[in-house]
């Protein structure tokens, strides 16, 4: 990919509004997501990634709580990042929080690794950017998304996405570019070989890792197999195999999860796609983990959120955090309230 | 369970919907992510899809001319709303785009006010639209849309004068309509319709618009063209809707037009609003009364407005009293003087600042003069004290009787010259010896020619006073010692009168050493009481002003003072008598004598007024009925009668009216300020604490000291709530209080580190903004001793926001220690964060040891030398850290900061060769962020300081 002056400062900028909850302009997003696509056409279906790394959960366009998530888990790229898919639907914010998750894959590393506040007060430090460093300095390794059952064109249109996109974009155009970048988030991760993660769960049809990597996964999520699996299905203190009452995916209980860990010698499974009041939870005995992260779902949950944060020796440690106060989600009204009259 | 149990009924409804948008999709051909191909696949849903080639063979103008005019209302409809597509495709070519202006205007001729009404709600985008994308958007945006705005307005369809209104104040919000529009297209309009024989229903509404325009006009438009019609509108005794939106609308009014037209035309009208018979208008009055009255002069606020108010907070309306409670402490904040506050009001009422204490101000002076106005150990310092005789001075044969003359040695400092034991009040050194004060015990009355006006504060005349002073009594300077030398200055208070009540006073002299001079204790019998006053005395304090009367201050001394001279006559004691009368002391200072005989006399009234209103609970500075109904919001009763939230507001206002009445009438305050600061709503509480340190500004050291401190501490125990208003302003609370006072906060600090919520993380985070600045507020050795331990905890929090921060405090910390040459302390402190850091089992405490050694070296500190000793071998071994994420930060911390210095790129420097082999490495690091910022050249300007924040 060649990357000229032009992308990067167009980059940032769009990063920066993002970051601001500010929508970017439709051929921005356009091209914005043509940069995602070649780097995510790369990734593999269960995508490796190195500890350290902070694993999160359903976002579903919470955009101000996934700032707190960055507050109380850490800036990127200081931090690197796991999140497991659900960025969209349900929220006020689907769009700008795809697009700045997407914005923040897809920066380049000069730009990445500048802060909200330095982008936000820099504006002249890519004018003497060097050329020459550009093309192989592209970076994506710091955050990794994978791909949830809300990443598909028929949930979407449902559940809040579409109707944001048309509602803000004035066309579904953005929609579109947005639903096609789905079809390209790999299924699933594996973190220093050991922890696999999920949006959902595990299918009767995988009992390998391998399986995994062979299905084509750039097409949108379909009614039933594999690939429909691992974005659907549910832990359930069972054994076996059940069948689900989302209508899509299966329950699956203590003993699959065994024999899978055991045939791919992995000590945890972790996924997302329930929520669960305390931010996390633990399934048969610690093999299995649901990790949530939108804090007061729907606004009107009551729940906390968690992420886990596992170092470079794999030791796990959660952090809870509650939805962002009122004065840090935008619309700031005119006039704030004082605290007192002087 | 989260989402999709309705999965199944999403599949039914697509296809039942014919919205399956996606299994047709013809994007099975990955390699071409070309997105062109879209719009041909969602004609439903793109708008301007009409115009493209189709059935019939015109061109896309053509099929817009087709479109916009067909028979099919629908059709049209479709036009209307995507006008700013349409727009959008022709703009490029100006013939176009001229011919698509002109269809939109013959448009909004359309019969069918669905379309209208399309129309009117694209007008605002479409104006944002040209407004950005074309040059002469001036010039088409008058000639074409202007005029359909201006038309609906009077559109006989409701919804389309609606949204033509909603228009119009979007278009005046983004600034688009120019003025001259305004004024001869928009103007008219809404006069026409504000005629007295116009349509009700067109006249409410446009009565709405006129009072939103006029906020965004000039002064000179909204004077000359509708002020008037305004005033008559005030007075539209037939359609109530009319005179509420001018009620609701009088204060911005009144701010608009200023002074002058507000005192000489909108003031009757108000008046009559004020009284109006439906309580809807008299609450619309009574919320806008503050701004009102800031567009009036002192004399028609007090003679006028306030009595206006009191009408209204006796309202039989509860809701009228509940409005008028909530704005009663802002009216009464109208009333500060900005002449002797030296503060002037913003547009909202809000003071744009907070008399800050003398120390900024005198940041001015030359050093040696700031120190003149503290004392020093060779001085004595006097307070005299009169008791109980608010005419004494009047009648000062008995001077000596009711003079307490206490004296205050300030304690040296301690050995270690680390905490700085203050005076409790260090008054100014007027240097007059004690000895030369009680020579003078004539019948002159003391006093202080210097500034003492009736609604001083602090601010202003204080300040020039003070220098003033310091010039005059330059010559004490040869009292200058160490202690003076490096302290810092105090918040002077001591240009004011202060006035302390008795217990106070009392706490003040036993904690003092009093050395010398004699004491002379007031005797508790000569308690002449108030009632007792001679009128003949305040006559003279009278004839004392009268030529001073010019002055609005005096204006109103004279009529407080006529008032009192009444009430003597009829020996009535005066309202409100606290019964401590007896108790109640003056203090002031000493002047020298020729000073105080060439000016005491002006001066007379003042002293005498201040012991009258003092002793009675009286002030002059705003109507005294004001006051009372102020104080009398924390009466449980009020609570019943008028509203449950009524401490809320009194305690929410309470600076405002403190600053307004000054600190020499703080004790009408004081026993509120308790009242509410017990309060069982904690929300009471919590406004209180979020203010204490205004009003520790407000009332200087030595009230905030015996009055607030007290408080203070029993809100650091209070609840999270309360505590968080004390931690966000913690430095500038500790900073008001003397140095002995305030290292007992020291060992308090930690328990803001416990939290009710351990969520609350926002809390640990003020915590460690507010330490970065009290650490200049304590020695380096309390620093160390209990700040550094605070900072190594937070640097643990869980969050990362927090130890973010942390880290910054730790570099502050550091900072101070070399700076005040505790090169051992800093060094076991760099030994500390070693081993806690750079040695961390977890990656992310290197990464903060990375970050702190890149910040050490920026802040400059500590000496080169020193890091290169201490630190800087500890950040090269984390060159090799396994964890890239540390990598990242060491090669910024060595590229950007450590070899941009001179220290490392001189050419002898033993470190330099470590230092470029290690970058080396980095350069050809595994990880392509880290290769990134060890190649990256910081002279380029790329990379810009610090990461966070």
């Amino acid at each position: 990919m060649c990357v000229t002056m032009g992308d990067i400062s167009d980059l940032d900028r769009q990063i920066e509004q993002l970051r601001r909850c500010e929508l970017i302009k439709e051929n921005e997003v356009k091209a914005l997501c043509a940069k995602a696509r070649e780097i995510l056409v790369e990734e593999s279906n269960v995508q490796r990634v190195d500890s350290p790394v902070t694993v999160c959960g359903d976002i579903h366009g919470q955009f101000y709580d996934l700032k707190e998530l960055f507050r109380v888990g850490g800036d990127v790229p200081e931090t690197n990042y796991l999140f497991m898919g659900d960025f969209v639907d349900r929220g006020f914010y689907s769009v700008e929080t795809f697009l700045l998750l997407l914005a923040l894959k897809v920066i380049l590393v000069f730009g990445l690794f500048f802060t909200l506040y330095d982008i936000l007060s820099s504006s002249h430090f890519h004018s003497s950017f060097d050329p020459c460093l550009a093309p192989q300095v592209r970076y994506p390794d710091r955050i990794t998304l994978i791909r949830g059952n809300h990443e598909s064109r028929q949930i979407t249109q449902v559940y809040g996405f579409y109707d944001e996109c048309l509602r803000k974009y004035g066309s579904v155009t953005v929609w579109r570019y947005c639903t096609e970048i789905f079809d390209y988030l790999s299924l699933s991760a594996i973190i220093d070989g050991k922890i696999f993660c999920v949006h959902g769960g595990l299918s009767p049809s995988i009992q390998t890792l391998d399986q995994i990597r062979t299905i084509d996964r750039k097409q949108e999520v379909p009614h039933d197999g594999p690939m429909c699996d691992l974005l659907w299905s549910d832990p359930e203190d069972t054994t076996g195999w059940g069948v689900s009452p989302r209508g899509a995916g299966y329950l699956f209980g203590s003993d699959v999860v065994a024999q899978f860990n055991a045939a791919n010698d992995i000590h945890m499974i972790c996924r997302a796609h329930q929520l669960v009041m305390e931010g996390y939870k633990w399934h048969f005995n610690e093999t299995v983990l649901t990790v949530w992260s939108a804090p007061n779902y729907c606004y009107r949950c009551g729940n906390v959120a968690a992420i886990l944060e596992l170092d470079e020796h794999l030791q796990r440690e959660f952090i809870i955090f509650e939805a962002a106060p009122q004065e840090t989600r935008g619309i700031p009204s005119k006039k704030p309230v004082a605290d007192y009259f002087l | 369970m989260s989402t999709a149990c309705l999965l199944r009924w999403n599949f039914v409804f697509c296809i039942i919907a014919g919205l399956s948008l996606y299994f047709e999709d013809g994007h099975d051909d990955m390699d071409d992510f070309g997105f062109d191909d879209y719009s041909s696949e969602c004609d439903g849903i793109r708008i301007t899809a009409f115009l493209d080639a189709g059935q019939d063979n015109l061109t896309p103008l053509g099929r817009l001319e087709k479109y916009a005019f067909s028979d099919n209302t629908f059709n049209r409809q479709i036009v209307a709303r995507g006008l700013l597509d349409v727009l959008r495709e022709f703009s490029d070519n100006e013939n176009d785009f001229i011919s698509v202006m002109e269809t939109v205007a013959r448009m909004s001729e359309d019969a069918d006010p669905t379309v209208r009404a399309e129309l009117m709600e694209q007008v605002p985008n479409i104006a944002m639209f040209l407004h950005e994308s074309r040059p002469n958007f001036p010039a088409a945006f008058s000639r074409y849309l202007v005029p359909i705005v201006v038309r609906y307005l009077t559109d006989p369809n409701n919804q389309v004068r609606k949204t033509s209104q909603a228009a119009l104040l979007v278009l005046l919000e983004q600034g688009l309509i120019c003025k001259a529009d305004m004024e001869t297209k928009v103007c008219p309009v809404l006069l026409d319709l504000t005629e007295p024989s116009s349509d009700d229903d067109y006249k409410i509404e446009a009565v709405a618009i006129l009072c939103k325009v006029v906020t965004m006009l000039s002064k000179d438009t909204v004077e000359h063209l509708l002020l008037p019609r305004f005033c008559d509108l005030c007075s539209d005794a037939r359609l109530f809707q009319v005179r509420k939106v001018c009620a609701t609308n009088f204060g911005e009014i009144c701010s608009i037009v200023g002074q002058e037209s507000t005192e000489k035309l909108l003031m009757s009208k108000f008046f009559n609003l004020c009284s109006d018979s439906l309580w809807g208008i008299r609450k619309a009055c009574a919320e806008c009364f503050m701004t009102v009255s800031n567009s009036t002069s002192p004399e028609v606020r007090r003679s006028k407005l306030s009595p206006l108010f009191i009408n209204l907070i006796s309202d039989q309306s509860r809701w009228v009293r509940q409005a008028a409670f909530q704005s009663l402490g802002r009216f009464i904040s109208t009333f500060a003087s900005p002449s002797s506050t030296g503060l002037h009001f913003r547009e909202d009422g809000a003071l744009p600042e907070v008399p800050r204490c003398t120390p900024d101000r005198q940041d001015h002076l030359p050093f040696e003069k700031r120190t003149f106005n503290q004392i020093d150990d060779s001085r004595v310092l006097h307070f005299c004290v009169f008791s109980n005789c608010p005419l004494n001075p009047l009648n000062c044969s008995d001077i000596s009787g009711c003079l307490k003359d206490r004296t205050i040695t300030h304690t040296p400092p301690n050995q270690d010259g680390r905490a700085t034991p203050s005076p409790e009040h260090v008054p100014s050194a007027d240097g007059e010896d004690v000895d030369s004060f009680e020579e003078n015990r004539s019948p002159v009355p003391v006093n202080r020619p210097d500034g003492f006006t009736l609604t001083n504060s602090s601010d202003g005349p204080t300040a020039t006073n003070n220098i003033k002073n310091t010039k005059e009594h330059e010559q004490t300077d040869e009292n200058f010692n160490s202690f003076n030398y490096w302290r810092p200055p105090l918040p002077d208070i001591s240009e004011e009168l202060e006035m302390l009540n008795c217990e106070k006073s009392e706490e003040v002299t036993e904690k003092e050493e009093t050395e010398e001079e004699e004491h002379q204790e007031s005797s508790s019998d000569s308690k002449p009481s108030p009632g007792k006053a001679t009128s003949d005395q305040i006559q003279k304090v009278l004839d004392c002003l009268t030529p001073h009367i010019a002055d609005p201050d005096v204006q109103v001394q004279v009529q407080v003072l006529s008032a009192a001279l009444k009430a003597a006559q009829l020996d009535s004691p005066p309202r409100r008598n606290n019964g401590n009368f007896s108790s109640c002391r003056n203090v002031i200072s000493p002047k020298s004598r020729s000073v105080m005989i060439n000016e005491s006399h002006d001066h007379y009234g003042f002293l005498v007024f201040n012991h009258l209103t003092w002793t009675s609970c009286l002030q002059n500075v705003i109507p005294q009925q004001l006051l009372d109904q102020y104080l009398s919001m924390t009466d449980p009763a009020r609570a019943q009668t008028v509203d449950t939230e009524i401490a809320k507001h009194c305690a929410f206002s309470l600076p405002g009216v403190a600053l307004t009445l000054g600190r020499q009438n703080w004790h009408c305050l004081k026993d509120t300020y308790e009242t509410l600061a017990t309060d069982v709503q904690w929300k009471v509480r919590r406004t209180l604490a979020f203010s204490i340190h205004e009003l520790a500004v407000i009332l200087g050291d030595q009230l905030t000291a015996a009055d607030l401190v007290p408080i203070f501490n029993g809100f650091l125990k209070d609840l999270d709530e309360v505590r968080i208003g004390v931690l966000k302003h913690l430095y500038d609370f500790l900073k008001l209080l003397h140095a002995d006072k305030r290292r007992e906060y020291l060992y308090q600090l930690q328990e803001f580190m416990v939290t009710d919520n351990s969520r609350n993380w926002r809390f640990r985070y003020e915590l460690a903004e507010q330490l970065i600045l009290i650490i200049e507020l304590y020695s380096h050795y309390d620093v160390y001793d209990y700040l550094r331990q605070i900072a190594l905890t937070l640097c643990s929090d869980k969050v990362s926001e927090v130890r973010w921060i942390s880290y910054k405090l730790v570099v502050e910390i550091l900072q101070k220690l070399y700076a005040c040459g505790a090169d051992d302390l800093g060094l076991n402190f760099i030994n500390e964060l070693t081993v806690r850091f750079c040695h961390c089992p977890k990656w992310v405490g290197r990464q903060a040891f990375a970050f702190i050694c890149q910040a050490v070296v920026e802040e400059d500190c500590m000496p080169m030398e020193q890091f290169s000793q201490h630190l800087l071998p500890s950040l090269l071994s984390l060159s090799s850290d396994p964890v890239a994420n540390v990598r990242v930060l060491v090669a910024k911390a060595l590229r950007q900061s450590v070899m941009e210095k001179a220290y490392f790129k001189e050419p002898g420097c033993a470190y330099s060769d470590e230092l470029e082999e290690t970058v080396m490495t980095l350069q050809s690091d595994k990880d392509r962020d880290v290769r990134f910022f060890a190649s990256l050249d910081p002279n380029k300007g790329l990379m810009d300081t610090t990461p966070l924040i």
